[in-house]
C-alpha cells in the first residue's frame, strides 16, 4: 500500500500543478509586499532578503501543504480505505513521501525566486536551496501532523492545527542560520533535525488516524 | 464464505451524538450471515450516521459496535474517486491498497465501458457504479451500504439489487440504507427524527 500512496500522490500532485503555482503566486505577493515595505531602506533589505524568502517559504510550504493533507484526509478515499484496506498506515506513508518528493523541485523555483528578487549571488541560491531541501522532509510530515489533528479534532482542530504549525520554527531559525552561513555541520545538523521530526510527525499521524 | 452462526455484526445500546444531542439512542441488533437490514427514515433521521458510526468513521457516545477486523465494506456519500485519474487509474489505485473488484460485479455494472473515461467527467450514476464496484467485494463479510441506489437507472438499479440479493444468500450480512429501493426479504430498521431540542432518535426493527 506504501507503493500505491506514493504513486497516487505523484500522479495526482503532478496533474494539479495549478495548486504550486498559487503557492508560487503567493509568495511572489508576498515577497514582493516585503520589498515594498523596505522599498525606501534598500541597504536594510538587499542582506535581509535570503532570510524572508526562507521564512517565507517555510511558511507557504507548510500552509499549502497542510490545507492539502486536510482535503485528503477528509476525502470519501481516505474513508474508504480507513474501512476497507489492510495496511492504510502504509498508504498515508506513501503519500507523504510522495508529496515530499513533489514538493522539491517547487522548493527549488522558490529558492531561485527569491534569489532573483533580492539580487542574491549564486551562493545564497545554494544556501537556500540546500536547507529547503534538507528540511522538506520534516516539514511534509509536519504538514499531515497539523491535517490530522485537524480532522481529528474538527471544529477546534482549526485552532490547535494553526497551534501546531509553530512546529516549524526550528526549520525557521536553522534555515536562516544556514543562509547566514553554510557549513557542513549545520547542514549535517539540519538533516538529523529534518529526519527526526519527520519520524515524529509520521508515527503521530498514524496513531491519531488510527483514533479518528 | 464460510457459513457461522456467530453475528457478522452487533451493535449493542448503541447511541451517537450528532450536535447538541444523541442523533442516535440506544440501537441494538445484530446481522448474521445473509441478513439484510434496509435502514429507512426521513431525511436527518440518521441514516448515514449510524453507517459511519458501525464503520468506525465517528466516534459513538455510548455502546459498542462489533464486526469483524479486515472484512467490512463501505460506501458512503461520497464515492472515493480521484477525479484527477481515469477509470481504470482508481481501480489500479484501489487493487493497489488490495481492494480489486469482483468481475461479475464490475461487468454487470457495466464498468467496463467507462474505464478510460476520467473520474472528473462521469455522471452520478455512472461514479456510483464504479463505485459500488469498488465496494462489493466478495472478500469483505459485511457490506455497508448508504443510499447505493441513488443516482442509479433503472436497469442498473435493478442489476444491483439482483447482486446485493445473490451476495447474501451466499452468507454475507448486508446493510444499507434507501429511499428508493428495497431488498426482498431485508429486515426494515426505521428511525425516527423527532426534531426536539436535544435531536433525538429513536429506531425500530422490522421484520
Amino acid at each position: 500500500m506504501f507503493s500505491a500512496g506514493l504513486k497516487l500522490e505523484l500522479r495526482t500532485r503532478l496533474r494539479t500543478g495549478l495548486a504550486a503555482l498559487g503557492a508560487l503566486g503567493f509568495l511572489a505577493v508576498a515577497l514582493t509586499a516585503v520589498g515594498l515595505t523596505l522599498g525606501q531602506f534598500p541597504e536594510r533589505l538587499r542582506p535581509a532578503g535570503p532570510v524572508v524568502g526562507w521564512a517565507m517559504i517555510v511558511l507557504t510550504f507548510v500552509y499549502a501543504n497542510a490545507d492539502w493533507w486536510l482535503d485528503q484526509i477528509q476525502s470519501g478515499l481516505n474513508q474508504r480505505l480507513r474501512v476497507m484496506a489492510r495496511d492504510y498506515p502504509g498508504f498515508v506513508y506513501g503519500r507523504v513521501f510522495g508529496g515530499w518528493l513533489v514538493a522539491l523541485p517547487w522548493l527549488l523555483l522558490a529558492a531561485w525566486l527569491v534569489t532573483l528578487f533580492y539580487s542574491q549571488p549564486v551562493s545564497a541560491f545554494l544556501a537556500l536551496s540546500a536547507g529547503l531541501l534538507i528540511s522538506a522532509a520534516g516539514l511534509t510530515a509536519l504538514c499531515s501532523f497539523v491535517a490530522a489533528l485537524r480532522v481529528l479534532l474538527g471544529n477546534v482542530g482549526v485552532f490547535l492545527g494553526a497551534m501546531a504549525l509553530p512546529l516549524a520554527l526550528p526549520f525557521v531559525v536553522l534555515g536562516v542560520g544556514l543562509v547566514d552561513g553554510i557549513t557542513l555541520a549545520s547542514c549535517a545538523f539540519m538533516l538529523g533535525v529534518s529526519i527526526l521530526q519527520a519520524i515524529v510527525f509520521i508515527v503521530a499521524t498514524r496513531w491519531i488516524l488510527s483514533l479518528v | 464464505m464460510t457459513r457461522t452462526t456467530s453475528p457478522l455484526l452487533t451493535a449493542d445500546r448503541l447511541s451517537v451524538a450528532r450536535g447538541d444531542g444523541l442523533l442516535l439512542e440506544d440501537l441494538s441488533f445484530s446481522l448474521l450471515p445473509g441478513d439484510a437490514l434496509h435502514v429507512v427514515g426521513e431525511n436527518g433521521a440518521g441514516k448515514s450516521t449510524l453507517l459511519l458510526a458501525l464503520a468506525g468513521l465517528i466516534p459513538i457516545a455510548s455502546g459498542s459496535v462489533h464486526s469483524p477486523q479486515e472484512g467490512v465494506a463501505f460506501l458512503g456519500h461520497d464515492n472515493g474517486l480521484i477525479l484527477d485519474l481515469s477509470v481504470s487509474e482508481n481501480i489500479d489505485l484501489y487493487a493497489g491498497c488490495g481492494i480489486s473488484p469482483d468481475p461479475v460485479v464490475s461487468n454487470a455494472l457495466g464498468v467496463d465501458s467507462l474505464m478510460n473515461k476520467p473520474a472528473r467527467t462521469l455522471s452520478f450514476g455512472q461514479a456510483r457504479r464504479v463505485a459500488l464496484a469498488l465496494t462489493c467485494l466478495p472478500d469483505k463479510a459485511v457490506w455497508m451500504l448508504d443510499e447505493p441506489f441513488a443516482g442509479l437507472d433503472q436497469k442498473t438499479a435493478m442489476v444491483l439489487q439482483s447482486v446485493l440479493r445473490d451476495r447474501v444468500s451466499q452468507g454475507i450480512a448486508l446493510i444499507f440504507s434507501s429511499h428508493e429501493r428495497s431488498l426482498e426479504g431485508a429486515r426494515t430498521l426505521e428511525l425516527v427524527a423527532q426534531h426536539l431540542p436535544t435531536g433525538e432518535a429513536q429506531g425500530e426493527v422490522h421484520v
